[in-house]
């Protein structure tokens, strides 16, 4: 464990588009927290004020999943009546059945 | 007198008597043998109609016969045999006989054809009346009987036809074809119109009336169909059927039958159907189905009591097949209540009624904007594993919908993917990340997988440093891409245009080469080990280039060989991936094989590393077996540095092909195969040695080198005369061809070629022939036989003047001195020829004329 080197913007809860002088807040804030051994602090920061060493930094960071902006609908249609579900009579067809039963039967079903 | 006239009046009596028998018989043969003639002709010209000749020739035959039965005298037997009356009536005897054969035969075949003729059922007994024709022919050679026989047989075939005829017909009566068997008939009439072909020709007649009548009817009946009276329809039909039942009429009568039946239950069903009894009217419909499937009404009818009951799936079964708008109506309107509005907006969509169709998908786009309104919600509410799914939900039920789909894979995906990540990221399991993270890169196999597959593993190796062996592969896989790295891309804080990705490389490089170097003191065989791949994967980075351009490429990322190795190892379908292998040449491929790591090793100047972890196996491809060359040609020149040349044998002549197409190598191995020679010291040594080495290269060193040691080995066998002079010479121009012009081998060649003359020249001085010895002593290319030849003669010439000086005081006259003074002479005047410096021209005259006086003494 001791010999474990965490990266140093984790140790000084920084971003990756943190300033110099947030670097340096943030050095006075980890001291004062004390989360990290002082040692650990000190290294994070030389190798976050040196740019050769901030960029393997950047690099031993996880990429994370990309998110893009929620795109809303338009739901005004829903501030209407409902419809209902109902099976439409001019699908139904007995009554036109029955009057003409015959328009049903001919020869040519067999063709 | 009178008895001697009467004597001579009874000769001349009885020879009038023989000459008028003689004359009687003579006439009776030529008769007899001119009517046997006329018999034959009488029987085989004559008209077979007209057949009385026949008997006649017989009755001629008897008569021939009769004509000779009587009992004949001795002179008259002589004359039948000289005449060949026997045999004459003999022959026609025979004759007779053959003629009443076929007179008998003729008279059968004849009565036979007369009983038969034009009767069609006769056909046998005509065929036995043609072959007795063909039996009088063979008895009587009469063109008639043939010609009776072919009448015969054309009267067999018009029967035959005949038959043919009728069978067609009754064939087709019984197919009920009238018209066409009719037809026939006829046909048959007009080749024997016999009283049974006209019974069945009016049998015909009658029936095809009645078809006529039959098929009026059938109009009849199609008209009252169309005009949906179909008892009516069916009421006719069957009463033309009772004198005309065919086959056409069967099929018309079911077909109006079914009609009939299903037309009936279909009604029962309407009516049932409108009283709301359901099961009553789907029993009726599905009794109409049985006598008429394809009554399509039928079916929409059971579907929508299937909707009556809600049986919704049981409602679209029963229509499934239908192309009727209604049945596309009823399919969507049960996908509908089953909330499969993807379905039921696709059924809907065929619905021609415009007010209809906007109706059903209102209520489609309605229940649609629901479902999106409780997914915007749940989003709302940071719910978004359950806005996930009621996206996958939603997909799923609605089908594609671009708003839906981009808020599913840009937003509520990668938000999820994000909480998870950092969830996990932040535990610090790193083991159980890396696992993770190794997982998603075969998955997935892109930049991002990779980066964070490394990325987890260096964290593991921070925590766990035996697992460093876990971080080459994933950590050089992730530096061969990073170029196309998001994590490098857009720094805020970088103030330059670009990030020098090549420091970076390096920087990160180093990184590993550290942690591994951390391992040499506590471990030096893991040390070795990491080693070896860090090489590997180094050497294969740089062979790809940067950025890399070569090597094997998945999903647009170069793989360096441990991660190819390792993608292809966790898969067990490799056929699905579209790996690319762009390599350069087999040197770069064989990185990518299990000689890769044996290969690195040697690159590094690491032989004997390289000779520990070599694969044991034999190579198989091409890139493996560059590999086992490559490997084996610095293992040799290792041995070869080392001057263990014997050690270095195996390897290099395993190298061979390799070597054969680099003159750096062949160069190389040159250099230290000189040095090796200078450290060996006996002659079979430095022939084994030579041998070799000529053998691998070929080099102008090694033919020089072998050659003189060949040479060598050579004069040696002739110096301890194991080989003769001639042999050694033949073996030495041999060796000469290794490397021709070797001064080494000239000089040894030259040595026994001059020492071999010198040899024939003083034998032949010896025999005294000193011609000869001055030829071939002049034609020899050695200056230095001329020389020689001058010292031993000049030598010689001292010595025989001593003799002579000495034997002079005995007998200066003597036959020896005189001997003596002519062989000096001989020996001055070759010395002269050979080289005229060696003696004044005064001294040679001077032996001449004492050579003169000599031959002019006595002596001779």
């Amino acid at each position: 464990m001791s010999s474990f080197h965490p990266n140093p913007y984790n140790v000084l809860d920084i971003t990756q588009t943190a300033s110099k002088v947030e670097i340096i807040k943030a050095v006075a804030m980890a001291m004062k927290l004390r989360k990290y051994p002082l040692d650990t602090i000190a290294a994070a920061q030389k190798r976050l004020t040196n740019s050769k060493h901030r960029l393997c930094a950047d690099y031993l960071i996880p990429i994370v999943s990309k998110v893009v902006r929620f795109k809303r609908a338009d739901l005004s249609l829903l501030e209407t009546t409902p419809p209902s579900l109902e099976f439409l009579p001019d699908f139904d067809g007995i009554d036109e059945a029955m009057n003409d039963i015959n328009q049903f039967f001919s020869l040519d079903m067999f063709e | 007198m009178k008895l001697i006239t009467h004597l001579l009046k009874s000769i001349f009596g009885f020879f009038a008597k023989v000459i008028y028998f003689s004359r009687t018989f003579l006439d009776k043969v030529s008769q007899s043998k001119l009517e046997a003639k006329k018999i034959e002709s009488m029987a085989e010209n004559q008209q077979v109609t007209e057949f009385k000749n026949l008997e006649q020739a017989i009755n001629l035959s008897d008569k021939i016969i009769n004509s000779w039965s009587q009992q004949s005298s001795w002179f008259e037997v002589i004359l039948r045999q000289l005449l060949g009356i026997n045999f004459l009536i003999k022959e026609t005897e025979q004759q007779k006989n053959r003629l009443i054969e076929a007179n008998e035969k003729f008279s059968r075949a004849k009565n036979i054809e007369a009983s038969c003729w034009d009767n069609p059922d006769e056909g046998e007994a005509l065929s036995k009346a043609k072959i007795l024709y063909y039996n009088c022919y063979t008895l009587v050679k009469n063109h008639s009987f043939i010609q009776a026989a072919n009448r015969c047989e054309q009267q067999i075939r018009k029967y035959q036809q005949f038959h043919n005829f009728v069978g067609q017909a009754r064939d087709l009566i019984s197919k009920w074809k009238f018209e066409e068997s009719l037809r026939n008939l006829r046909n048959a009439e007009e080749l024997f119109p016999t009283v049974s072909l006209q019974k069945e020709i009016e049998s015909c007649l009658l029936q095809l009336e009645l078809e006529k009548e039959f098929e009026i009817t059938k109009k009849e009946v199609y008209k009252l169909a169309e005009e949906k009276k179909f008892q009516e329809a069916l009421d006719n039909l069957e009463q033309v059927m009772i004198n005309f039942p065919c086959p056409d009429g069967k099929e018309l009568r079911a077909k109006i039958d079914q009609i009939i039946q299903a037309k009936k239950h279909f009604k029962e069903g309407l009516i049932a159907e409108k009283e709301g009894n359901l099961v009553k009217a789907k029993n009726e419909y599905k009794k109409a189905l049985d006598f008429l499937p394809q009554l399509e009404e039928c079916n929409i009818r059971l579907a929508i009591l299937e909707v009556k009951s809600q049986k919704w799936q049981e409602a679209v079964s029963q229509v499934q097949f239908s192309v009727n708008e209604r049945a596309a109506y009823i399919r969507g309107f049960a996908y509908a209540q089953e909330s499969k509005w993807k379905q039921a907006e696709k059924e809907w969509n065929f619905i021609s009624d415009i007010d209809n169709k906007s109706l059903c998908l209102m209520l489609v786009r309605w229940h649609r904007l629901v479902k999106i309104q409780e997914i915007q919600e749940l989003v709302d509410t940071e719910k978004f594993e359950q806005a996930k799914l009621a996206s996958e939900s939603f997909l799923d039920l609605f089908g594609s919908d671009d708003l839906v789909r981009r808020n599913l894979d840009g937003h509520i995906q990668p938000t999820v993917n994000r909480l998870l990540e950092k969830s996990l990221w932040e535990s610090e399991k790193w083991c159980e990340i890396s696992k993770k993270m190794e997982e998603n890169w075969l998955q997935h196999h892109n930049i991002q997988s990779l980066h964070n597959w490394a990325v987890a593993s260096y964290y593991l190796t921070q925590m766990e440093p035996d697992k460093l062996f876990d971080l080459i592969t994933p950590w050089f896989a992730a530096l061969a891409n990073i170029h196309q790295d998001p994590s490098l891309q857009n720094l805020s804080w970088v103030t330059s245009d670009k990030v020098n990705l090549q420091e970076v490389f390096l920087d990160l490089q180093q990184i590993l080469d550290q942690l591994i170097d951390q391992v040499k003191d506590k471990n030096i065989e893991e040390y070795l080990r990491l080693l070896d791949h860090f090489r590997l994967e180094v050497t294969s980075l740089e062979s790809m280039g940067s950025p890399p351009m070569s090597g094997v490429k998945l999903n647009n990322l170069f793989l360096p060989p441990s991660c190819y190795k390792h993608f292809i190892s966790r898969l067990l379908d490799h056929s699905s991936y579209s790996i690319e292998k762009l390599y350069t040449g087999l040197p770069q491929e064989s990185l990518y094989t299990d000689w890769g790591l044996a290969v690195t090793a040697c690159l590094e100047g690491d032989v004997e590393r390289a000779i520990q972890i070599k694969p044991t196996s034999n190579p198989k491809t091409d890139a493996e077996k560059y590999g086992y060359q490559f490997v084996s040609y610095h293992q040799g020149c290792h041995y070869l540095g080392r001057k263990c040349w014997r050690e270095s044998v195996i390897p290099l002549k395993e190298a061979k092909p390799l070597i054969a197409l680099s003159s750096e190598k062949s160069m190389s191995i040159d250099k230290l195969c000189q040095k090796q020679r200078r450290e060996i010291e006996t002659l079979p040594e430095h022939l084994e040695f030579g041998e070799f080495w000529h053998d691998l290269l070929q080099s102008n060193s090694s033919k020089l080198y072998l050659s003189e040691y060949k040479a060598e080995e050579v004069v040696e066998r002739i110096n301890k005369k194991i080989t003769t002079h001639n042999q050694g010479l033949q073996e030495l121009r041999k060796i000469n061809s290794i490397y021709p012009d070797n001064p080494v081998v000239d000089d040894y060649i030259n040595r026994i070629e001059f020492d071999l003359e010198l040899e024939i020249v003083l034998q032949k001085m010896e025999a005294g022939d000193f011609i000869e010895a001055l030829n071939i002593a002049k034609k020899s290319r050695h200056q230095k036989i001329k020389t020689s030849l001058v010292d031993i003669s000049s030598r010689i010439l001292k010595d025989i003047s001593r003799q002579i000086e000495s034997e002079k005081i005995l007998d200066p006259q003597g036959r020896s001195v005189q001997a003596k003074r002519l062989l000096m002479c001989e020996l001055v005047s070759f010395m002269y020829n050979l080289d005229s410096s060696t003696i004044s021209y005064q001294t040679y005259r001077d032996y001449q004329n004492l050579r003169s006086q000599i031959i002019r003494s006595d002596y001779y």
